[in-house]
This record gives structure tokens, C-alpha cells and sequence, in this order.
């Protein structure tokens, strides 16, 4: 019988018939079906039919075209291949495609069912986010330490200065062990006393200080010389500003300056995998070959008080241990003995040293130059060595796995959090580099229920399960984490900018959305800014600005009656673009050459590939990858500003320019002009060739211009249509423009459209953000996108899932997801105590609702909430 | 030699008119009046005058184009609709988007052409095009047109209809049709006269020969609160769907849309409230299983919720 059924199946293309394969094998006909139905159960004619159409599915799910299977399996027609499908499966060929992946998807995600969180966690996460006593016994010992430290050595030039403070902060802080903590280490604590609090020499300050365990001698001191500290610093040359880099900067419209500081990320895994006393051997190593420097001097200085710093904890909590405190879990103190006392001196051996020593390089870095938006990176990948080795030994199961990741949560919790770390991903060669902690991390997020900065990177070949679940994420915390990077568009932008494959493989994110190579770049992120949409008061003002007609930072472009056709017009915006751009570009240069000098940084180049190994600062291009990215703000209301121009002015001809500058400069007497304006022209967001066509060319108009600059100033520009929450400050100092926005109206988010103009659906959104030359644009294009929280109920999830697929095949770089309804936001802005833990995207953080300005909540309810229908 | 229609509204991004994302396009004119209608700017097929009170700004422009159906006092604007033709020149020039078309004459080259822009959600998803409306199958000739236009584009299609048309008005779309949506409202043919205008024998009839000749068939059942939302309409509900052939493979259970209200207002037509809240999931659900378990008919009943 087996010989007969392989012959079937072999066949199986062929039309077979009883008879044929009874003669065949020498069965008279009648034998042969009764001896066929009692070993199969089936008729013949049945399972031929039911084997052809079970192996003609697995073709179509393997992505074989349904017409080239039909043939294939002997059907004469697709649609009697169709009809075969619908009796042996219910449905046709591509449903059940559909059906199939999703029922798979259901699977996975059920086999992943979420730990809950322990009740240790709970406990450190009401401390973390609502109580906040811990965080003040970190609070200002930096200040103290920092001040004392620089007043002592006021002979050191900056760079070992540095080295110097924070190798003192590091030996002389008092170490802290809260209740239920698994991890040791403070950074900031609480953001009231953190980087920018200052002290008031009065009594509640002291006594502040005195219970940061602070002597009186050192408090004291540190309010007799902290006035003075500033002056040991050593000032770099001073930059001589042109008038029109003067009167840009002050109108928001270019401001180049040089973010050299806390905007990182660092290779910690550097820390984890050598210990300091190895990173000090390493820094041995090269200043011998490169001879001894300041930078050398400084790096040693660190590595040397870094080594103390886990002994610091471990004597802390065995002296916690002796005293025997019921507060305490002694087997919590005795674990974190044993991993203090090894990290971060030596390498890390399982994945709580690793945890621990991840916090305590983290910690270092934030001393050097505060937290801000230091970033952590491929979190999920770093650990997992540790993780799955821990797993295979039998150290720890995956729950206590899940307790760990959530201890380093609570580390890193902030209420303004912008310590990016990122998910996913996949290396050059196609491996998925989705894991048990990328998976776990996710959990741990929304158990967690706070703002954790996360992004989660995906690309065409994501497992749908793993973008499905962290969308669901979305929809559950509500907080707009994580959000989503497109590997697609983002590693080629990079490779554009000279990096190479496996470092643009690599790739994660600072902060809110900028682009870095984890511990091989100096990335200066949000360094240029600009808000193009000046470029049309200049066109329009002959060079000068509208909203302060005394500024002239503009090219004069000429009369308006010059301007006799739209491209005549739009050619003198881009020469105005490009005006813009020079000078963001000029004071970048400027601002670095300063910084070089005044800004060393011996930490970030101890971790940072390039620096150490040539005896060059991070901020003196030590790093391999040394770029600087600029932002394009109001690409949007520019896009839409120009669309509207071209129809009023130039086909209906239904004002004259000088008329629409007349309208402007009045900010709009007549509301209905206004609404034209608004109404009349197609606007940006909602799919339309036309107007999206023109925010595509500018932007990669801007790209032109920045490699036009790469070659005059020597660095590398890396374009970024992304405003942080400047849209405020850029909008408030422009002039009314012909998109219908008012006089000091705030302007668009990055490059989403102007808030409630989009209204073509959630389809024609993702469209119009993917439209931009998103492969030119390394710094990422970042949009944030409203949708109704209903849009992620489960049935719909796996929809969301391939709708972001989706546009990231047309060209998507980076989409952050709000999730609240109008309806709430409104009853927070009413009720700010109620709704203290409600957060929303802002620009590329997640903030609390109740902490913005009453200008950016409206904003944020103005946008257009997108709905499922 | 393109085809036209008046085409009320073209909804992207949808998920939940068929498998996956998709485009819904609305056709205007309808042979029923059910009075719960939650598009009833698709009941006539001319377009009329929509007003939105709420968005005039009390400029005036409309009636420097037609005094005659406008009239501004004290600032507040008032739409004549006795002397109204539709001929849609105050919609124009209103900045605000107070007054608007509900409806615009379209090709089905146009059509599609919107309907193209989403293909790649369609292709990721298993999407593609919807026909709703109003009625479709008034204008099958366009109907038609359209869909076979977007299966050579190897665009998935679906059509909802009510079926009250004449059968070969069906019969001209269905060769193009991959899924096909049909309501029923009510089971008795006397009520079904009383809440749609008609009476549903001509419905009943197509629905059979519908779904012994098509072979993917969802029957859409919307639940209007104290209409037909009984167990026991469940029961007669079962008895029709008993009657129905091998194409009908679900019936799926709309919750009552109590959102209707305001384009009744634009359009200054009377409005009849059945409640104002849907049906709560947990009663959903009752009735999807007192129809499942009335049917003898194998198709799977569900709703969303």
C-alpha cells in the first residue's frame, strides 16, 4: 500500500483515476477501493482530492502564486482550484493564507504569556515613581563632590580636570542600598535635585546636604567656593557671530550649535566584558604606543576610582547585613555583595553582574556630563550572553530573569525619561536579532507601566509576532513606548553617510529619535536646528524676516513682482533654504572648534571605539564615526504654504503676492481668507501627490545642500526632518503663513502634518509620512502618529502589525504612536492630580501630561486622533 | 468608455468592511429608508446641500451666490432648503467647510486611482476595495466597472448590498465580486415595510439565489435596539438564514450605532433615536450564540466588538 500512495502522491499533478492505479498494481478495481478505504478511510477519488489540495496549500502559504500552484496540481482552472480550497478548507486560497498566519501569531503570543510583577517590584516602583525618598540621598552629592573636586585642582587643564571630578565623586559619594533593591547605584535620583539644582545656602539645604551623609566641613566649603568653581574652568576662544547667524539664531530660524554633551551611547558592553581593570590595561596599552596625554592621565584617573566603586556597595551592604535589618532580605544583600564585589572591576560573570555593572557604567557616564538623554542601546542584546548562560546553568529562570529587568527599569526610571534603549533589530546577514529579553524587556514595560524610552527596531523581515506584540505594548501602556524604526530605510541612510554595513547594522537611538553607532560615534545630536518655513518670510520680505522686519538674515531674492511663475517662486525658497542652512552649518563649525576646548570628555572616550586607540578626545573626532545632525523643522507648513500658494496665486490667481504678504503681515483680518487657505489647498498628510511632493523636495533639497556643506566646513551633516518640542518656540517667532497658521501659532510636529489638518484616514497618514527621501535622511524622519486606543483591541492588532510593515516598505523612517483619547486629555488638563500618571508622546519623549505647558497640551489635543473605522 | 457615479464618501484605512485594510467607497442612492440609517446622506442620488452650523463663521459669502437659499441675520446663517436645487455653488465657496456636497460625481478611473494609493496595505494585509453606499447595485453598470478593474490590478473586492434591486442588477457585478456583504434587517415582511419602507420578499429572494450562486456570502445583521434585538428575533432571524445556500459562510452582528445623529442634522432631516447607547458586549454575545444555536445552517455567526 505505501508503494500506491507514494505512486499518488508523486502523480499527484496528474489526473488519476482508480482503475489506472489498480491495473497498475495488478488489482482488479473492486479490490483494490475496499482495500484502499480500510487503510486510508477515504475513497479513492477523496484523498487524491484531498492530498492535492493539502499539498497545493502548503505552496500557497510557502508564497507560491495561487495560479502558478493550480497549474501546478493539475487544476484546469484557478477557480476550480479555488472551489477544491473552499470545500477542503472553507475559504479560498488567500484567506486562508491569512488565517493561517494568524492563527500562528495567536500562537506564539499564548506561548509567551507574561510574568506579573513581583511584589518587590511594585514596592520600588511606587518608591520610583510616586514616593521618591530614595532618590534625594543621591541628589547632591555630585554637586558637592564635583565643586570640591574642581576647587582642589584648579591648576589641571579640562580635560583631566574631568577626570578628576569624577574619579573624586566616585570615591567619595556614600553609598545607598534601598529595601527590595537588586541593584546597587543612584545617578540623579529624583530630577528636582538633580543636574541643574542648585542649593540655597539656607537651612533646609544644609540639612538636605547633612542627610546626604555630606560633612559639615565639605558643606561648608562647597558654599564658599561654588560661586568661584566656574572660573577654574578654561574658556575656549570666543566666537565671533556674523550679524545675519545673530538675528537667525535669535528668530528661530537656523541655531547651530554643538550639543557636546550627554547625548550618548555609550559601549558599555565594553564594561561588562573587560571590567575597568581591564579598560585600564587597554588604556596602558595605547598611551604607551601613542605616548602619555591629558587624555590618558584622565582615563586612568577613572578607571582607577571606577574599580572602587562596586567595593564601595559590597562593604555597604555586608555592613547592611550585620545589622541585620528587617527592612532587608539577606539573601537580596548577600547576591549583591557577591556581584558588587566583582563588577565593575572585573568582567561580568552572570547576567545580575552584568545588570549591575550595565548601571554602574551608566552611572559614570551621567557624572561626566549628567543624564539627559545618555541612552543605554541594544540592551536586549548586550545582556543576553549573560542571560542565556545564567539560563543554560541553571543560575536563574526566566522569571527571575524578568524580576532582573525590571529592578534595572526602576534603575533608569525618571519622569522625563530620555535614556533611549532599543529592541530588535537584525544583523547584515539576515540573522533576526529578536530575543528572550527583547521579548521580556517589552513585559517588563508594560507591567511596569511607566515611561520607559524605548524604541524597537523591525524591517521587512520582523516576525510579525514580535512588531505585533510590541504594538500591543502601545495600546496597553498607553504612553506612547515603544516606538518603531524602520532598519530599511535607516541602515542604507547611514551607509549613505560612509558607515560601514555592520556599524550601520548596528544602529540605535538617543534620547528621542537620534541615530548613533553605540559606542563607535560622536553623533552631536540636535546639534543644527532650523525652521524652514523662514525660508518664505525671506522670499516674501526681499531677505528680511516678517515676523521682525528689522532682521535681514535672508538672501534678497528681489521684488515679488519678479516672481512670475510658481517655479520661479519656489527656486527662491530654496535659495533661502540653502541660506538657512549655511548658517546653521557656520555655527556648528564654530561652536565644535570651541568645544574641542572646552568640553573634553575622557569618560565617553574611554568607552567610545576611536578615542582611546588614537589619544583623541570624543569631542576632538576622536570616535570613528563623528557627525553632526541637523534638524529640519516645518517641512510641513512650508509644503502646505507653497500648495496653497501655487493655487491662489498662480493658477486661480485669485490674490497676488503682494497682497498674500499684505494678508500676512496683517495675520489674517479676514478669518474667511484664512479658511480658504486652510480648506481650499491640499495639505500635507493625507496622500496627496501634489502637496506631499513638495515636502519631499525640500527635504531632499536639504540634503543637497548639507553635502554641499560637508564639503566646505569638512564634517559630516546628517539631516534630520525632527523639531524636538522646538515646533513651540519656532512657531511662536513666525510670522502668519498662507497655510491658514496664525501669527505665532505653533508649527508641526517634525514631519507630521500640522496638527488636525490630516483627515484622509490612518493609510493616507503613514503614505504622506514615507514620502520622504527617507534614505538620505540619517537622522531620521520622525513623525508621531494619534490613534484612538480602540485601534489596539486585539482583533485589530494584527492589522496595525502589517499596516506598519507596510509603510515601512513605502519608506517609513520613524513613527512614535500617541494613545489617548480627547476625551481624556481634556479631563487631565482639567484635572492634572487626577491624571498625575497620564503621559503622551510630546515630540520624541514620552512626558507626563500634567507637566507640559497648557500651549503644548493644546497641541497635543489639536492633533488628529486616528480612529478605527 | 468610463462609467460615473456619485460617490458619497471614500473611507481609507478601514478594517472592518472585509479581510484587512481596506478602502471603503460609499456610492450614493438607496431603494430602502431604514429609519436607523447611519448614512443618510446616501438615501437620494442627487447630492444635496450638507450643513455643519457648527463651522459657519457667519462671512456671508454664500449669499453673495445665492441669496435665494441663504439668508444671514444678526450674524447667524440659515439654509433654505425649500428653494434649494443642489446645484452646489454656495458649497464652493464656503471657506469653512459649513456647507459642502455630499456627494461628487466620479469616474471609475478615479475611484480607483484612490483605491490604488493603498496597495501596499492591501498586498501586506489581504485587503483591497469595498463597495458600500447607499445602494451599489442601483448603479451596476459603474459597480461593475470598478471592481473589475481592481481584480485585473489583483485587488481583493467586496461589495455590500441590501439586495433590494432587481436580480440582474446582482447578477452584472457578482462575476467581480470576491466577497459579498448582505444586509438583513428583519425577518417579517410587514415590520421590515414599517422601519425600511419596503418589504423584504425581493431580499429574501436574491439572498437565496445569492448565496447558491456566489460562494463567499456574509450576511450582516444590524441590531437596532427594541427592533430587532430579541432572543426571540434571533429565532426568526435563525428561520431565514435556514433557508439560505452553501455560499453564505457568516453572519455577522452590527451593535447599534447611536452616532448617527449629526449628519441627520446637516442634511435637515428628522432623526429617530433607537437609544443611545449599542448593545453591551456581554448581550452581543447572548445573541450570537441564541442565533448560532437556533441555525441548523453551518455559516458562523460573530460580532465585533
Amino acid at each position: 500500500m505505501v508503494e500506491i500512495l507514494t505512486y499518488i502522491h508523486t502523480h499527484i499533478a496528474e489526473k488519476l483515476s482508480a482503475a489506472e492505479v489498480a491495473a497498475r498494481f495488478g488489482y482488479s478495481k473492486w479490490y483494490f477501493s475496499a482495500r484502499f478505504h480500510a487503510y486510508t478511510g477515504k475513497t479513492f477519488v477523496e484523498y487524491v482530492r484531498h492530498t492535492r489540495i493539502s499539498l497545493a496549500a502548503m505552496e500557497v502559504l510557502a508564497g507560491k502564486k495561487i495560479t502558478d500552484t493550480a497549474m501546478d496540481y493539475g487544476y484546469d482552472t484557478v477557480s476550480g482550484f479555488q472551489k477544491a480550497f473552499l470545500a477542503e478548507f472553507g475559504c479560498l486560497p488567500k484567506e486562508y493564507k491569512k488565517r493561517v498566519r494568524e492563527s500562528r501569531l495567536y500562537y506564539e503570543r499564548r506561548k509567551h504569556s507574561m510574568y506579573p510583577l513581583s511584589d518587590r517590584c511594585s514596592a520600588l516602583r511606587e518608591e520610583a515613581v510616586f514616593e521618591k525618598k530614595n532618590m534625594r540621598y543621591f541628589a547632591l552629592q555630585w554637586q558637592v563632590y564635583k565643586t570640591l573636586a574642581m576647587a582642589r585642582h584648579g591648576e589641571l587643564n579640562n580635560m583631566e580636570l574631568t577626570g578628576e571630578w569624577i574619579a573624586e565623586v566616585t570615591e567619595k559619594f556614600h553609598p545607598f542600598i534601598g529595601p527590595g533593591e537588586m541593584l546597587a547605584g543612584f545617578n540623579f535620583g529624583d530630577a528636582r535635585y538633580g543636574e541643574g539644582y542648585v542649593p540655597e545656602d539656607d537651612a533646609e539645604s544644609r540639612a538636605l546636604l547633612r542627610d546626604n551623609g555630606i560633612s559639615e566641613e565639605d558643606i561648608e566649603a562647597y558654599f564658599a567656593l561654588r560661586s568661584s568653581v566656574d572660573e577654574l574652568w578654561k574658556k575656549g576662544p570666543q566666537v565671533e557671530r556674523t550679524r545675519e547667524e545673530r538675528e537667525a539664531q535669535e528668530e528661530w530660524a537656523a541655531i547651530g550649535r554643538c550639543i557636546d554633551s550627554n547625548h550618548t551611547v555609550l559601549g558599555y558592553e565594553k564594561v561588562l566584558k573587560l571590567g575597568f581593570e581591564g579598560l585600564l590595561a587597554e588604556v596602558e596599552k595605547y598611551a604607551a604606543i601613542n605616548g602619555e596625554n591629558s587624555l590618558y592621565r584622565a582615563a586612568r584617573r577613572i578607571c582607577k576610582a571606577a574599580v572602587t566603586m562596586g567595593e564601595k556597595y559590597a562593604a555597604h551592604a555586608k555592613a547592611l547585613l550585620e545589622k541585620n535589618d528587617p527592612a532587608y532580605d539577606r539573601a537580596d544583600l548577600e547576591k549583591m555583595a557577591a556581584s558588587c564585589s566583582r563588577v565593575p572591576r572585573y568582567p561580568a560573570e552572570t547576567f545580575l553582574e552584568a545588570c549591575q555593572s550595565l548601571v554602574f557604567a551608566h552611572i559614570l557616564n551621567t557624572w561626566e556630563d549628567t543624564i539627559n538623554a545618555n541612552s543605554l542601546g541594544h540592551l536586549d542584546q548586550i545582556l543576553y550572553p549573560y542571560y542565556k548562560k545564567d539560563l543554560e546553568e541553571g543560575r536563574i529562570t526566566k522569571e527571575e530573569a524578568f524580576e532582573t529587568v525590571c529592578c534595572l527599569w526602576l534603575k533608569f526610571y525618571r519622569d522625563y525619561d530620555v535614556q533611549q534603549s532599543c529592541l530588535g533589530g537584525r544583523t547584515p546577514d539576515g540573522k533576526s536579532l529578536v530575543n528572550d529579553l527583547s521579548w521580556l524587556m517589552l513585559d517588563a514595560t508594560e507591567q511596569l507601566d511607566f515611561v520607559r524610552c524605548l524604541s524597537v527596531r523591525f524591517d521587512e523581515t520582523t516576525d510579525p509576532a514580535f512588531l505585533r506584540r510590541a504594538l500591543e505594548v502601545v495600546g496597553h501602556v498607553q504612553k506612547g513606548v515603544p516606538f518603531f524604526f524602520n532598519d530599511d530605510v535607516m541602515v542604507p541612510a547611514l551607509m549613505e553617510k560612509g558607515i560601514a554595513p555592520e556599524d550601520a547594522w548596528n544602529y540605535t537611538q538617543i534620547g528621542c529619535v537620534e541615530t548613533v553607532i553605540p559606542g563607535k560615534s560622536n553623533p552631536h545630536a540636535v546639534t543644527g536646528e532650523t525652521n524652514l518655513l523662514k525660508a518664505l518670510e525671506y522670499v516674501l520680505c526681499d531677505g528680511h524676516s516678517m515676523m521682525y522686519p528689522d532682521f535681514c538674515p535672508g538672501v534678497k531674492t528681489g521684488e515679488l513682482e519678479n516672481f512670475k511663475t510658481y517655479e520661479a517662486l519656489y527656486a527662491a525658497v530654496k535659495t533661502q533654504i540653502r541660506r538657512i542652512l549655511e548658517i546653521t552649518c557656520g555655527m556648528v563649525k564654530k561652536s565644535r572648534d570651541i568645544s574641542v576646548f572646552t568640553a573634553p570628555k575622557p569618560y565617553k572616550s574611554l568607552l567610545t571605539e576611536g578615542c582611546i586607540e588614537s589619544g583623541r578626545d570624543f569631542n576632538d573626532a576622536g570616535a570613528i564615526y563623528d557627525y553632526y545632525q541637523i534638524m529640519l523643522g516645518g517641512v510641513p507648513n512650508l509644503a502646505d504654504s507653497l500648495a496653497v500658494i501655487r493655487k491662489f496665486v498662480y493658477e486661480d490667481k485669485t490674490y497676488t503676492l503682494s497682497r498674500l504678504k499684505e494678508i500676512l503681515e496683517a495675520d489674517f483680518p479676514e478669518e474667511s481668507v484664512r479658511l480658504d487657505f486652510v480648506n481650499k489647498a491640499p495639505k500635507f498628510g493625507n496622500d496627496l501627490e501634489e502637496v506631499d511632493s513638495i515636502a519631499a523636495d525640500i527635504v531632499d533639497f536639504a540634503c543637497d545642500v548639507l553635502e554641499e556643506q560637508e564639503k566646505v566646513h569638512g564634517l559630516s551633516f546628517h539631516a534630520q526632518p525632527f523639531t524636538f518640542l522646538w515646533m513651540v518656540d519656532h512657531g511662536n517667532h513666525s510670522a502668519a503663513s498662507p497655510d491658514g497658521r496664525r501669527k505665532g501659532e505653533i508649527i508641526a510636529y517634525s514631519v507630521s502634518p500640522m496638527q488636525g489638518r490630516d483627515f484622509n484616514g490612518l493609510t493616507a497618514l503613514l503614505n504622506s509620512i514615507s514620502c520622504f527621501p527617507t534614505k538620505r535622511t540619517a537622522g531620521t524622519t520622525s513623525a508621531i502618529v494619534e490613534v484612538d486606543p480602540k485601534l489596539y483591541a486585539d482583533h485589530n492588532l494584527d492589522m496595525l502589525t502589517d499596516m506598519l510593515f507596510a509603510a515601512g516598505k513605502k519608506g517609513l523612517s520613524n513613527v512614535q504612536f500617541n494613545t489617548v483619547d480627547v476625551d481624556t486629555l481634556l479631563k487631565a488638563k482639567a484635572d492634572p492630580q487626577r491624571y498625575s500618571n497620564l503621559a503622551v508622546r510630546v515630540s520624541g519623549f514620552s512626558q507626563k501630561f500634567n507637566l507640559l505647558s497648557p500651549e503644548l497640551q493644546d497641541h497635543i489635543i489639536n492633533r488628529t486622533k486616528h480612529a478605527c473605522l | 468608455m468610463s462609467v460615473n457615479a456619485r460617490i458619497t464618501n471614500i473611507s481609507r484605512g478601514s478594517l472592518h468592511d472585509g479581510p484587512g485594510v481596506r478602502t471603503v467607497v460609499y456610492l450614493k442612492g438607496c431603494s430602502l429608508r431604514c429609519r436607523w440609517c447611519h448614512n443618510p446622506e446616501t438615501f437620494f442620488r442627487t447630492a444635496e446641500v450638507l450643513y455643519a452650523p457648527m463651522k459657519c463663521i457667519g462671512c456671508g459669502r454664500c449669499l453673495n451666490v445665492c441669496p435665494k437659499c441663504h439668508v444671514l441675520q444678526d450674524g447667524e446663517h440659515t439654509l433654505l432648503r425649500g428653494s434649494c436645487t443642489g446645484c452646489g455653488r454656495c458649497a464652493e465657496e464656503c471657506p469653512s467647510g459649513a456647507l459642502s456636497m455630499s456627494a461628487k460625481e466620479m469616474t471609475a478611473e478615479e475611484v480607483l486611482r484612490e483605491i490604488r494609493k493603498d496597495r501596499h496595505f492591501y498586498a501586506r494585509s489581504g485587503g483591497g476595495v469595498t463597495l458600500s453606499g447607499g445602494e451599489c447595485l442601483l448603479q451596476p453598470e459603474f459597480s461593475a466597472e470598478l471592481l473589475r478593474l481592481c481584480r485585473e490590478e489583483g485587488i481583493h473586492t467586496a461589495m455590500e448590498t441590501a439586495l433590494f434591486v432587481p436580480w440582474e442588477n446582482a447578477q452584472a457585478v457578482l462575476p467581480y465580486t470576491d466577497l459579498v456583504f448582505a444586509d438583513l434587517k428583519l425577518p417579517d415582511a410587514v415590520r421590515h415595510r414599517e422601519y425600511t419602507g419596503q418589504e423584504n420578499g425581493l431580499i429574501l429572494e436574491n439572498l437565496r439565489k445569492l448565496t447558491r450562486v456566489h460562494d463567499c456570502v456574509t450576511i450582516r445583521i444590524p441590531l437596532i435596539c427594541g427592533v430587532n434585538d430579541s432572543l426571540e428575533d434571533m429565532q426568526a432571524f435563525a428561520a431565514v438564514i435556514d433557508t439560505m445556500g452553501e455560499g453564505l459562510r457568516e453572519v455577522e452582528l452590527l451593535k447599534y450605532n447611536p452616532l448617527a445623529e449629526g449628519k441627520y442634522q446637516m442634511l435637515g432631516a428628522p432623526y429617530t433615536s433607537f437609544g443611545r447607547e449599542a448593545q453591551s458586549n456581554e448581550r452581543a454575545d447572548a445573541l450570537v450564540i441564541a442565533l448560532q444555536s437556533a441555525m441548523n445552517h453551518p455559516a458562523r455567526v460573530f460580532v465585533r466588538k
